[in-house]
């Protein structure tokens, strides 16, 4: 029935077996009431029958009874009598005469002591006058017996019901094989064996064409068509997604901008290989980094990104800026970043980004040589000033103290015009290199205002600050160092400081400068190889000799 | 009254029967010496069936009847009994068949039967015909049943 290799459906889940467990236990039930109604029915019948069989011998020879009543014939009597009692479901039989007399009597030998027994009696009257009465034919019933008949005859018909159902059932149950569960497990198996899409069609039993089998098949075929036509659709479907996938991809991956994309909690999503390579961490690592931060690992300003994002998503559109990367090794990096936020399915930070560190380090070094001296590499005049007034503004906004010292070198235009310019510019490089040890504190500031002028601002010191007295001291010390030339001559310069300080003499910057300077040319007016100090509060400003300090070292 | 109404059921029996022979009485007859009088006709039939074998006296009763095809024999059981001759044959078939019962000895003709009843004092016989004889008595006189 099913092809070998094919599972089947088996036990209690078997269709089959269930309606023939049902069908036989329908069968069962069925027996077993028509056997119950059969028995009751077929009993009362073979009772009744027996009872009548019994009336039907005593009305035969009724008439002969009366005759031998009649004429007192008890030979014949006795003779009719046995007749009678040789019935089976007879047990007895007497004819007793109008006045009690016994004319006759047979009895079965076991039966005689037997007093309840079914009775049936026939009146005997003369064949010649119906009014007379002659006596009595009683006939003892072998109740035992007739109930014997009537049980084995309601067994009888009880066993051909019971068989009768089961013998239905069976025909039933295998009907229902041949023309319900068969074609359907032939067809289960053959839609098993079928493979998706293979064009193949389930083929309709002979005789099924018409049935529910057939409309079933039909409508599976259907389905298989239906079915086949959207796998098709789908496949070229697939396929088409697949090429617009491949391209994009393409884009993706060989793009020049590093592109990726960021989850609400700024861990990277997706990026592809440009953004490893601008970023300067293998794809391995940036993969890796889907459980770290992606902003602050990457971004050396990390609060700028997260500001970008909350703009980009308050604004909806994208924003940019230029944006410096964590510096790896040396060479800072930078990326001109555009970043926007895409709200589907939460929120989604969708990143380019172009690698300008080479522009960005042209512009700096622009700026650089605008902002710097090309001979010592502080910073030059304008610089200074500009950054000089920045100094001040900050500390006046914090409330703070700024000193602000000239400092002049004394004796640099002998060696100028003895040595010659190149020796000159050694000397100053050196004086520089010098001050900038004196000065220790990159944030503070040291330009060369030109010639040998410089000028110096501490931060966030006060005139009575001893670390003033202290980088003075160091500033005459190292400057004073004897300069060793590249021609291998031994020169050296003095030098002069004037120091203003902020807020002591003033608030503005050219005015601090301008004490200072006061200060300075007071210094070099009165021996060199120091510092001053300038007057508070007087204009112009009074030296103060005490203050012409000379140092210790 | 008895005769005169008995001429009367006569005279329309022969007017409705027109060629049928007229219609008869039986006259059931014994000797003139014996004590019996009269007999009903239940006693009657319980003598000419067998049951009976004695008079009322207790004296035994020799039964006879003539011959089984006797053209008037039919009526006389008809008459007698109500019952067919084939009934009353039956009848007696069935109490022979025991042995006990015998039915009344049959003789040739009303003849013989008037002559042994003439003889026999225990004797009871039948007779068609009112017997004129001193030495019978009719002891109960049967009215034909209607022709069917």
């Amino acid at each position: 029935m099913t092809p070998p290799g094919a599972p089947r459906v088996r036990g209690a889940n078997s269709l089959q077996l269930r309606f023939m467990l049902v069908v036989f236990a329908t069968a069962a039930l069925l027996a077993v009431i028509a056997a119950t109604v059969a028995y009751q029915f077929a009993q009362a019948r073979a009772l009744a029958s027996g009872r009548s069989s019994v009336e039907a011998l005593a009305t035969a020879v009724e008439k002969t009874l009366a005759i031998g009543a009649y004429a007192n014939d008890t030979v014949l009597l006795q003779e009719v009598a046995g007749g009678l009692a040789r019935n089976e479901l007879v047990d007895g039989v007497e004819v007793i005469a109008a006045d009690g007399r016994a004319l006759a009597q047979v009895m079965r030998t076991h039966a005689t002591a037997r007093s309840g027994a079914t009775l049936v009696t026939r009146p005997l009257v003369s064949p010649f006058d119906a009014n007379e009465r002659l006596g009595q034919l009683r006939i003892h019933l072998n109740d035992a017996q007739v109930q014997a008949d009537a049980d084995r005859e309601a067994y009888t018909l009880a066993a051909v019901m019971a068989g009768q159902a089961a013998l239905l059932a069976l025909v039933l149950y295998l009907l229902a094989a041949r023309m319900v569960s068969r074609p359907i497990v032939r067809l289960a198996s053959a839609m098993r064996r079928m493979a998706p899409g293979s064009g193949e069609r389930l083929q309709t039993p002979e005789g099924h064409a018409g049935d529910e089998i057939g409309v079933l098949i039909a409508g599976a075929n259907t389905l298989l068509e239906a079915n086949e036509r959207q796998l098709q659709t789908e496949r070229r479907l697939r396929a088409e997604v697949e090429a617009m996938e491949a391209q994009y991809r393409q884009i993706f991956d060989s793009s020049s901008a590093g592109i990726f994309v960021l989850n609400e909690g700024g861990r990277l999503i997706n990026g592809n290989p440009t953004v490893s390579r601008v970023v300067g961490l293998p794809m391995e690592e940036l993969r890796t980094l889907s459980e770290d931060d992606f902003i602050s690992r990457v971004f050396n300003r990390p609060e700028l990104v997260r500001q970008m994002i909350d703009e980009a998503a308050a604004r909806g559109e994208t924003v940019s800026a230029d944006l410096e990367l964590v510096q790896l090794g040396e060479e800072r990096r930078w990326v001109h970043c555009l970043i926007s936020v895409q709200r589907v399915d939460g929120q989604t930070v969708e990143g380019v980004i172009y690698d300008i560190t080479e522009r960005k380090s042209d512009e700096n070094a622009v700026r650089h040589r605008a902002e710097h001296d090309s001979l010592t590499q502080l910073k030059n005049r304008a610089a200074g000033q500009a950054t000089l007034e920045r100094f001040v503004a900050e500390t006046q906004a914090r409330d703070a103290a700024l000193c602000v010292a000239c400092v002049d070198l004394d004796g640099f235009k002998q060696i100028n015009d003895t040595h010659g310019h190149a020796s000159g510019d050694e000397v100053l490089v050196a004086c520089a290199e010098r001050m900038r040890t004196a000065v220790r504190r990159s944030s503070d500031l040291i330009a060369r205002l030109g010639g040998d002028e410089f000028l110096v601002a501490l931060r966030d010191v006060g005139p009575g600050d001893a670390v003033l007295g202290q980088v003075m001291r160091d500033l005459i010390d190292g400057l004073s160092q004897p300069v060793t030339l590249s021609t291998g001559q031994v020169v050296s310069v003095g030098v002069s400081i004037g120091v203003a300080c902020l807020p002591l003499h003033g608030s503005e910057p050219q005015h601090l400068v301008r004490v200072a300077d006061e200060a300075l040319y007071h210094v070099k007016r009165n021996g060199k190889q120091a510092f001053a100090l300038a007057l508070p509060g007087l204009n112009p400003p009074q030296l103060t000799p005490g203050l012409h300090d000379r140092p210790d070292a | 009254m008895a005769p005169r109404k008995l001429l009367l059921q006569l005279a329309a029996v022969a007017l409705l029967a027109g060629a049928q022979p007229a219609q008869a009485d039986f006259y059931v007859v014994v000797h003139a010496s014996n004590p019996q009088r009269t007999l009903t006709q239940k006693e009657a039939v319980d003598l000419f069936m067998g049951r009976s074998r004695a008079f009322a006296n207790g004296d035994f009763a020799l039964i006879f009847d003539l011959p089984r095809d006797h053209p008037r024999r039919a009526a006389f059981y008809q008459a007698l009994t109500g019952m067919s001759v084939a009934q009353v044959n039956s009848y007696w078939s069935r109490l022979m068949f025991s042995g006990q019962s015998v039915p009344p000895q049959a003789l040739p003709d009303e003849t013989a039967v008037a002559g042994i009843l003439r003889r026999n004092p225990s004797a009871l016989g039948w007779l068609s015909k009112e017997p004129t004889d001193a030495g019978l008595r009719t002891v109960l006189v049967i009215k034909e049943a209607s022709a069917k």
